[in-house]
C-alpha cells in the first residue's frame, strides 16, 4: 500500500497494478480509485469504434462489471493494461454481437434519418446511401421491391420469391440485373 | 447488491455498488500449478481404466514399435500442450500468452497429416471401422476427466470460449487416444485413425456450438 500512496512516481500501469492488488486483498477504496481511473481509458479505448458513441457507456459498464467478476484471473505480477484490453475488446465484440444478432436491426429504411445516425459506421457515406435510393426511382416498382428486399433488407430470397409469388431464380435474376444497372447509374 | 447494470443509472453510480460489493479474492495460481493436478489425477484414472479394459496382449512387442512410439508421443504433446493452453486461458489475457494454443494445433495438424500418409500407404482397412468395443472405452475414459476439466477451467474467466471448447477436446481426445491404442490391438487407420477419434471430434463440434454458453460469464 505504501507504493500507492505514492502514486506520482507511478506510471499509470503499475498504479492500477497496486490498486487491483490492494483491491484483491479487499481494500474498497484502491478498488473504486481503480474503477473511476479505468472508467475514462474504457470509454477512450473503445468510442473511436463505434458506430453509435452511445453504446461506448453501455459497453464502460459491461468492462467495470466484468473486471469485477474476473478481479481473481488477475495476477499483479503481470501488467495491469493488457489484462484489461482483453476484457475490452471481449465485452465490445460480445456486445456488437448481439446487439447485431437481433433481427429487427436488418429492417432498414433509407429515408430515416435514424437509420443513418444508428446504422451507417461511416457517416460520411451516407449521400451515398442516398444516391442509391434516388436511382432505385428510375426502375420498376417489381425491381426496386425485389432490390431493396433482397440487397437492402437481407430477406432470403426464398421468402422474396414466396411473398411476390414468383420462382426463386426469377428473383435471383431481377436482384442481379438491378445491381448491375444501379453500379452503371452511380458510376 | 446486484452487479447488473440496468440497476444503475450511470458509471459512478455502478462503480459505487462494485466497490461496495467488493470480496477478497485469492489470484488463480500459476497455470502450470492449476492443471497438474487434473493431469496427475486423469493420467491415474486412465490407467486404472486401461487395467479395467485389459491391456492389449502384443503391448511389449508394441513399446518396441518406432511408429506406435511416435503415434503415442505425438498424442501426449497434444494432449499435454491443449491442456497446458486451457489452463492459461483461464485468465482474460491468455496470461500475455496468446501463441500458446498454436502449439496443440500444430501438433494436431501434424497428427491429421501423419494420419493421411499412412492412409496413402497402408489404406483406410474398412473392415476395422465398426464401434464394437472402442466407442464405450473411449466414453469410460474421457467422461470423467472431460467434466472434471470443464469444472476447472470454469473457475476462470475465458476470452476466448469456442478456442478453450477446442483446446478442451483435444485434452481429452489425445488422453482417450492413448488409453485406448494400450487397450485396443487393432492399429489399423480405419481404427485408431478414424474410430477412436471421431467421436471425439464430434462432441467437440457439438460443444464448441454452445461454447458460448458453456463459458458464458
Amino acid at each position: 500500500m505504501a507504493k500507492i500512496n505514492n502514486d506520482d512516481d507511478l506510471t499509470q500501469d503499475e498504479r492500477w497494478r497496486a490498486f487491483a492488488q490492494a483491491a484483491q486483498d479487499g481494500d474498497k477504496q484502491s478498488y473504486s480509485k481503480l474503477l473511476s481511473q479505468i472508467a475514462p481509458y474504457i470509454r477512450a479505448t473503445i468510442s473511436h469504434s463505434l458506430a453509435n458513441p452511445e453504446w461506448a457507456d453501455d459497453i464502460t459498464q459491461e468492462v467495470l462489471i466484468s473486471v469485477h467478476k474476473s478481479l481473481n484471473t488477475y495476477s499483479p505480477k503481470r501488467p495491469f493494461k493488457p489484462w484489461l484490453r482483453a476484457l475490452i475488446n471481449f465485452r465490445r465484440a460480445d456486445y456488437l454481437r448481439k446487439y447485431y444478432s437481433k433481427k429487427g436491426n436488418e429492417q432498414t429504411s433509407l429515408d430515416n434519418p435514424e437509420f443513418i445516425k444508428k446504422y451507417v459506421t461511416e457517416p460520411s457515406l451516407a449521400d451515398e446511401y442516398i444516391d442509391v435510393d434516388r436511382a432505385l426511382k428510375e426502375f420498376t416498382d417489381e425491381q426496386r421491391n425485389i432490390f431493396t428486399k433482397v440487397k437492402i433488407e437481407g430477406h432470403a430470397i426464398k421468402d422474396v420469391a414466396e411473398e411476390l409469388d414468383m420462382s426463386e431464380s426469377a428473383v435471383k435474376v431481377s436482384a442481379h440485373r438491378t445491381l448491375q444497372k444501379l453500379r452503371g447509374l452511380l458510376r | 447488491m446486484s452487479i447488473n447494470k440496468d440497476e444503475h443509472k450511470n458509471i459512478d453510480s455502478l462503480i459505487e455498488g462494485l466497490s461496495g460489493d467488493l470480496q477478497c479474492c485469492k489470484p488463480l495460481s500459476c497455470p502450470f500449478k492449476r492443471i497438474a493436478p487434473w493431469a496427475i489425477l486423469s493420467a491415474a484414472y486412465m490407467a486404472f481404466i486401461v487395467f479395467f479394459i485389459g491391456i492389449r496382449d502384443d503391448l511389449i512387442d508394441k513399446s518396441q514399435d518406432v511408429l506406435f512410439l511416435f503415434e503415442i508421443s505425438l498424442a501426449s504433446v497434444i494432449s499435454i500442450t491443449a491442456a497446458i493452453a486451457s489452463s492459461f486461458m483461464c485468465s482474460p489475457d491468455m496470461c500475455e500468452r496468446k501463441w500458446i494454443p498454436t502449439v496443440s494445433i500444430t501438433s494436431a495438424a501434424i497428427f491429421l497429416l501423419w494420419t493421411i500418409v499412412r492412409y496413402s500407404v497402408e489404406g483406410i482397412a474398412y473392415e476395422d471401422i465398426h464401434w464394437d468395443h472402442c466407442l464405450e472405452g473411449g466414453a469410460l475414459i474421457g467422461i470423467l476427466p472431460a467434466i472434471a476439466l470443464v469444472l476447472l477451467i470454469k473457475k476462470g474467466k475465458t476470452t476466448a470460449p469456442v478456442m478453450m471448447v477446442a483446446m478442451n477436446t483435444l485434452t481429452v481426445s489425445g488422453l482417450a487416444y492413448i488409453a485406448m491404442r494400450f487397450a485396443c490391438a487393432v492399429d489399423t487407420v480405419g481404427h485408431s485413425g478414424i474410430v477412436q477419434i471421431t467421436p471425439f471430434i464430434i462432441s467437440g463440434l457439438i460443444l464448441g456450438l454452445l461454447a458460448r454458453k458453456l463459458y458464458r460469464w
